[in-house]
């Protein structure tokens, strides 16, 4: 276009940008070592990540990016983790928990907000404590699609503290696995009544303690619509709205598990929804929060579940 | 390509004898538009190809030319080679009505044309081009180093920014000390 030839440092700010939205990670990273203004450039933008996930070592951290199933970087650098989590936007976030926060200085002395729609924490021999969870899901913006509790939930694990939390409440799915406490149930559906959450909310529960569905039943018994033994549809204070307690069983279940090893299904409904239209497959669900559960058992077989 | 696109269909369609529900509407005759870069090469090109352009789309219609006055008046883009504009026009007339395909593998891979192009495009507002254009750019360093980076798109390291903004002002000033004492002369 002159005499001189072009380059890069003669590209406007706004092109230099949409190169950067193209570029890979690696490729980030080298261009925001060249000068001091591409590293202004490259922190500017932020970056999609399919799979981002977190474990605790002895209270070191490490984390890892993962896209499609490929290992794309691992590392155990406080500072490398920190700018991850300012610039990341994840599809996907996985925390290995095991007291994350052993030195109370925050989740890895990050203080800004998180970009992520599906997060989970997962199991550990310690169990997931409350203040790392609450640390991560107090850090998250908006736009949080489902939270996932997949590890073992211990009689202490404040369940109020969690379900005041915005993004729990407008999650479209969350699951508890291992919730040692008969109220969750109850608790979780109160709070979409309060809150009057979206139809289609979902929220599953395992638990190996009993009294899950009496004590729902029992703070919700002036607005039960319909129940038999394995359901309870309540009514909310929206009129559009129901609120459906389903109990998984089937004989599996019944054969392997101790009876008190229960499993529940609770969603916002339409107040229209007909019963004929209730979806009698609990594997399936009871698999999204259990994947290896009915691994020895026979999905095509014909063996239906039998539901009132 | 065609910088002088040919074949445009000047004669008016038959006029049909009844005129049925989904019979198309007469094709109207495609009016024509001409630019020209540094070469004064002027390149002859349909409102149709020019629609991916902004810049050129908001001229026409703010103008109002007719065919001849378009003919006389061509639109001059003095800021761009003209082997630069030809790759433009084309990229306009290949996808001229068409949606544009995820990528694009024409274009140059010579650095300096790449980014003469990504300059060009960027002014004329060529949104689509100008995305292929950056993936392309981005391209140029995949896998590189910081300091392959900055020797395939020679970026200054930031001693060497400071140095050259030091030495301009540095000009500045004696340009300004000199003109400063010119006018005590004159004054004189």
């Amino acid at each position: 276009m002159t005499e001189k030839d072009k380059n890069w440092c003669d590209m406007p700010a706004e092109v230099k940008l949409e190169c950067i939205r193209n570029m890979e990670l690696k490729e980030r990273l080298s261009l925001r070592c060249t000068a001091k203004a591409e590293n202004s450039l490259v922190d500017s933008q932020t970056m999609h990540f399919e799979n981002f996930e977190i474990s605790f070592y002895m209270g070191m951290p490490q984390f890892k990016l993962v896209e499609n199933t490929e290992k794309i970087v691992t590392s155990r650098s406080i500072a490398f983790m920190q700018y991850i989590l300012k610039i990341g936007i994840f599809e996907n976030m996985k925390f290995f928990s095991e007291n994350m926060n052993r030195e109370n200085k925050g989740f890895v002395g990050f203080t800004g907000k998180i970009s992520a729609k599906n997060i989970s924490f997962t199991d550990s021999l310690m169990g997931i404590e409350k203040k790392d969870v609450l640390d991560v899901l107090e850090r998250l913006g908006n736009g949080v699609e489902s939270i996932k509790l997949d590890g073992n939930l211990g009689i202490h694990f404040a369940l109020d503290d969690i379900l005041a939390i915005s993004h729990v409440q407008n999650a479209r799915y969350c699951h508890f696995k291992f919730i040692h406490q008969p109220d969750t149930v109850w608790k979780i559906a109160k709070m979409w009544t309060e809150n009057n959450s979206k139809i289609g909310s979902t929220v599953l529960v395992s638990t190996s303690v009993d009294g899950s569905f009496d004590e729902f039943h029992t703070h919700f018994a002036d607005f039960i619509v319909s129940e038999t033994s394995r359901r309870i549809r309540v009514r909310t204070n929206n009129p559009d709205h129901h609120i459906l307690l389903e109990r998984g069983s089937d004989e599996f279940l019944d054969e392997h598990f101790n009876p008190q090893f229960q499993f529940f299904r609770l969603m916002v409904i339409s107040a229209e929804m007909k019963e004929s239209e209730y979806d009698d497959n609990c594997k399936e669900w009871i698999c999204m929060m259990h994947p290896d559960i009915f691994d020895e058992y026979d999905f095509d077989g014909d063996d239906d579940d039998d539901w009132d | 390509m065609s910088s002088t696109e040919q074949g445009t269909s000047s004669a008016a369609p038959a006029e049909p004898t009844t005129a049925p529900e989904s019979a198309a509407a007469p094709e109207v005759p495609e009016s024509f538009y001409y630019v020209h870069g540094k070469d004064k090469v002027v390149h002859k090109v349909s409102a149709g190809a020019l629609q991916h352009s902004a810049l050129i789309h908001g001229m026409i219609s703010n103008l109002g030319y007719t065919e001849e006055q378009a003919k006389a008046n061509p639109f001059p883009f003095e800021n761009i080679d003209g082997d630069i504009l030809q790759m433009v026009v084309d990229w306009c007339n290949q996808h001229k009505g068409k949606p544009t395909p995820p990528e694009d593998t024409n274009l140059p891979k010579q650095k300096e044309k790449l980014f003469d192009l990504v300059l060009a495009v960027n002014y004329l507002e060529i949104k689509e081009l100008l995305t292929y254009c950056c993936k392309q750019v981005a391209m140029m360093v995949k896998g590189k180093s910081p300091e392959e980076i900055r020797e395939i798109w020679m970026i200054p390291t930031d001693a060497e920014d400071e140095a050259a903004e030091k030495e301009a002002k540095k000009r500045a000033g004696k340009e300004a000390a000199g003109e400063t004492a010119a006018a005590a002369g004159d004054a004189k």
